[in-house]
């Protein structure tokens, strides 16, 4: 498995208080009670969504955003060059306003697409961090917290800006 | 240490400007610091201030825990950006013109504003004093000739027969091109203000039976 997907069954397995097996082909599958079992990672997160007490107080639109963005994470985020360059930009815009993805908390959107993100940010430049602000200061944020990053690295961020035009964003 | 006056347009831009790369005032969760703050604010900041009023946003959805968030309050001056705050807010009677309330240096007293006159003064005086320098430039020329039987001496006293204020001709020698053919390579120390090159190799291409072409070689300042 990748280190990023080890670190989301870790925070998932912290959040819901049980071990993940694995299946055949390698997906992670949480035992929800009843017989009932679920595999894979986004279908995991979005059942912890409903379940958890941790976010029990979502409201509905809030927690629909939060799958959304699970998805978004998903199909949108890989290391692609270009694929990189767009997401930043949208995801910048987006988190411009906001300090988590959905509601004013941490939830699994944020906790996934951290993890998905984890790959792009260790290989951006000090330049395409600080032209991302607003990226950059949510995973900055993000990062802090252990249950989060699990056995990812941290990212290093400049405290003091050095290129130019930033902060007029 | 602080934001300086959060109530005016300066001291939000600090503000602002401080929490573009952080979430909170403090650390990477919320805490007295953010509230002692966010009091000090009172109301959300305008929409152009997107940092600002994205913290306050986020801050007002823990008032009803506010009491438990961790950490000790401080004076509202001990947060923000490290270094001098802007100047608090000017007397009381300018709280209409707050569009460019930005004063970074803090220059508003009146005790700063008169030191700067006569610091300014002071520089004026001395400059003038000084003697002002005049920037000149060492050229050399090569004048060359039609053909070798072309009488080079002829050329010489022609060329330094050009004369303007701000010029100065200086040593010359003949330079072999080859097959008996000399050129004239002569330089001069010109006022960058009064003298052009132009004006040079427009002179000395006037005397077009003896001169075939005008180069600059060097052209150093002085």
């Amino acid at each position: 498995m990748a280190a990023p997907m080890v670190a989301t069954v870790g925070y998932f397995q912290a959040v819901c208080g049980k071990q993940l097996k694995t299946n055949k082909s390698k997906d992670p599958i949480l035992d929800a009670g009843n017989g009932k079992k679920i595999s894979g990672l986004s279908n995991i997160a979005k059942h912890l969504l409903r379940v958890s007490d941790d976010f029990k107080n979502l409201s509905l639109e809030e927690r629909i955003a939060a799958e959304q963005w699970i998805e978004y994470a998903r199909t949108e985020v890989s290391t692609d060059k270009e694929a990189v360059r767009m997401v930043l930009k949208e995801l910048n815009a987006y988190l411009q306003d906001k300090v988590f993805f959905v509601a004013d908390r941490l939830t699994v959107a944020d906790v996934f697409m951290f993890h998905s993100l984890h790959a792009v940010f260790a290989r951006l430049t000090f330049q395409e961090k600080e032209k991302h602000i607003n990226v950059s200061r949510w995973f900055s944020n993000i990062q802090r917290e252990q249950a989060v990053r699990q056995n990812l690295s941290g990212v290093t961020f400049l405290r003091t800006p050095v290129y130019d035009g930033v902060a007029a964003h | 240490m602080g934001f300086g006056d959060l109530k005016s347009q300066a001291g939000l831009q600090a503000l602002n400007d401080f929490l573009a790369d952080r979430s909170y005032i403090e650390g990477y969760v919320p805490s007295q610091a953010d509230i002692v703050v966010y009091g000090a604010v009172g109301k959300a900041p305008a929409a152009n201030l997107a940092h600002a009023l994205r913290w306050y946003n986020q801050i007002t959805s823990y008032q009803s825990t506010k009491d438990s968030l961790p950490g000790v309050k401080k004076p509202v001056d001990s947060y923000g950006p490290a270094g001098k705050a802007p100047a608090a807010a000017a007397p009381a009677d300018d709280d209409d013109d707050d569009d460019d309330d930005c004063d970074l240096f803090g220059s508003d007293d009146e005790d700063t504003k008169v030191l700067k006159a006569k610091r300014v003064e002071e520089y004026a005086a001395r400059k003038a004093k000084k003697p002002v320098l005049i920037a000149k430039s060492n050229i050399i020329l090569d004048v060359k000739p039609w053909e070798d039987t072309t009488d080079m001496a002829e050329i010489e006293k022609n060329v330094r027969s050009v004369a303007a204020d701000g010029l100065l001709w200086g040593a010359s020698k003949l330079v072999p091109v080859g097959y008996g053919i000399r050129k004239l390579q002569i330089s001069c120390v010109v006022e960058d203000d009064k003298i052009s090159t132009d004006f040079l190799e427009e002179e000395i291409t006037a005397f077009e039976d003896l001169v075939q072409s005008v180069d600059i070689v060097a052209f150093n300042k002085v």
